[in-house]
């Protein structure tokens, strides 16, 4: 179990075809648009090599899970996808990450934008010590200028799609501190919505919270997978198989296997997925 | 009482395979009741299955509780879901051995009929293959448990043999008529009990492959 030198990965979503069972064929294999695709992507910090040769293709308006022990590099190229590591001054990456054509690892990229297009959720809900309007309108204003009916009209539909509005709807002006932690990570979601992106990626968005925060937050991953491609780091086998379509597990940094979560959790191609997933090691 | 979940899933086996051993007992002792038109061993399966049907019922609720507080996936899931099925399935085995114990019985106060071959060739046979399945089963062997479903054509045609026989032998002897509908439905009976040693070796060969093949399913 200890060699990074990976059985070759079984993805991709044009295996799927193959490997998904007619039962549960229907969804599974319509046809998917390919939103990020990773080719022969390594990275490094320093002299660590975190990622080895990942292929990957990510579909489009689908939950995808990336699971695997700690130091795997499942967050590494989560933070690639919208170049959060390039705030890491040793880590680097070469290969290809493309987003609808585009490689993102292309100096030439326009990062700003990319994050615009990429938005990003992480562990600990992280609201600004502003308003819960504020919070939600912060990016879009950043963005562009809107007119205050606009900006409210904003921040009212990526609360709601956030499936936070009922709750605060009446205190828009309160602080966002004063949330509950799953709330504050729903105003963490809105604030992501409310810039557009076609990409939400979250890393262990629920670690920190209770069983039914955590249950409101799966609940809206589900909702959401019909406007956005979403990509969640999880530790939670449970939660990777309860809200994800697709499931991609990683090892001493090189991606083992990938395919439809079905499949990874009751007939695994590989021996290192079945023991981790059964929770034999990890 | 905790989760340990390959300790409880290796007692489970243990338990699923002497569920077996009591079943392939019954079925034995049924089919030596046949053979031998043996009355009082008849009785002793009639009145004797409820010990099959308690163990049955205690391996549903570990698997139950199994699937509760210890979320088996992949292997463990299959392995789980599989012992589930064929617990039952045994279950039903033994139910269709107490009901041949009943016609048997019937049959014993009707005018004698002698043996037809194909049942006693039936006999013989759905015993091997069932004890066919209980070997495939102790040894995870999921290609024991593809001969089983061959081997189950040819319980089918000797049922076969039986329909004929009784079309042959009603006409012949009309007062046999009662008698020999019962050994028709004892036939059916194991033949019935054919398909579900081959339904075992099925649900054997999703335990060891993830491969389902129930129901007509490509293999």
């Amino acid at each position: 179990m200890s060699s990074p030198q990976a059985p070759e990965p079984t993805d991709h979503v044009a295996a799927k075809h193959a490997a998904t069972s007619s039962a549960t064929a229907t969804e599974a294999t319509k046809p998917t648009a390919i939103c990020i695709r990773c080719r022969s992507l390594n990275s490094w910090y320093g002299d660590f090599q975190a990622l080895h040769s990942v292929e990957l293709d990510i579909p489009e308006n689908r939950v995808t899970a990336f699971i695997g022990p700690s130091g795997c590099g499942k967050s590494t190229l989560l933070r690639w996808f919208n170049r959060m590591n390039d705030t890491i001054p040793s880590a680097r990456a070469d290969g290809e990450i493309t987003l609808d054509g585009e490689n993102v690892l292309d100096p030439r990229c326009d990062v700003v934008d990319l994050r615009r297009r990429v938005g990003m959720v992480f562990q600990k809900p992280n609201p600004f010590p502003k308003s819960i309007f504020d919070n939600v309108a912060y990016g879009p204003r950043l963005h562009r200028r809107y007119s205050r009916n606009d900006l409210a009209a904003l921040v009212e539909q990526s609360l709601r799609r956030a499936a936070i509005w009922d709750e605060v709807k009446d205190r828009l002006d309160q602080s966002a501190l004063g949330l509950s932690g799953g709330q504050q990570q729903r105003l963490c979601i809105a604030r992501a919505i409310a810039i557009g992106p076609e990409v939400l990626l979250m890393d262990e968005p629920c670690s920190a919270l209770d069983p039914r925060s955590t249950a409101a937050i799966e609940d809206l991953i589900r909702n959401l997978r019909d406007q956005y491609t979403i990509v969640i780091v999880t530790h939670n086998m449970q939660q990777a198989a309860r809200v994800s379509d697709r499931t991609a597990f990683f090892y001493n940094g090189a991606l083992i296997e990938s395919n439809e979560t079905d499949m990874i959790f009751t007939n695994p191609g590989h021996r290192e997925t079945e023991d981790y997933v059964s929770g034999r090691f990890g | 009482m905790p989760v340990d979940l390959e300790t409880n899933l290796m007692n489970l086996r243990r338990d699923l395979l002497a569920l077996g051993a009591k079943v392939e007992e019954k079925l034995f002792q049924i089919t030596d009741a046949i053979l031998n038109a043996d009355v009082a061993a008849a009785r002793d399966v009639r009145n004797g299955d409820g010990e099959i049907d308690h163990d049955d019922l205690a391996i549903e609720e570990e698997c139950v509780r199994l699937l509760a507080l210890a979320t088996p996936v992949a292997t463990d899931l299959r392995r789980v879901l599989a012992m589930m099925r064929i617990s039952g399935e045994f279950e039903r085995i033994a139910d269709l051995s107490k009901g041949i114990s009943k016609r048997i019985i019937r049959v014993s106060s009707m005018p004698a009929v002698r043996l037809p071959d194909p049942l006693e060739e039936m006999c013989h046979s759905v015993r091997q293959l069932f004890s066919k399945s209980l070997r495939a089963l102790a040894d995870s062997d999921a290609n024991l448990a593809r001969e089983i479903r061959r081997d189950d054509d040819r319980l089918d045609e000797l049922h076969k043999s039986m329909l004929v026989w009784a079309r042959e032998e009603i006409p012949r002897d009309p007062e046999s008529t009662n008698a020999a509908i019962e050994l028709l439905a004892i036939a059916q009976r194991l033949e019935r009990t054919g398909d579900i040693a081959v339904s075992v070796a099925g649900n054997l060969i999703y335990l060891v492959e993830g491969r389902v093949v129930r129901h007509g399913a490509a293999d």
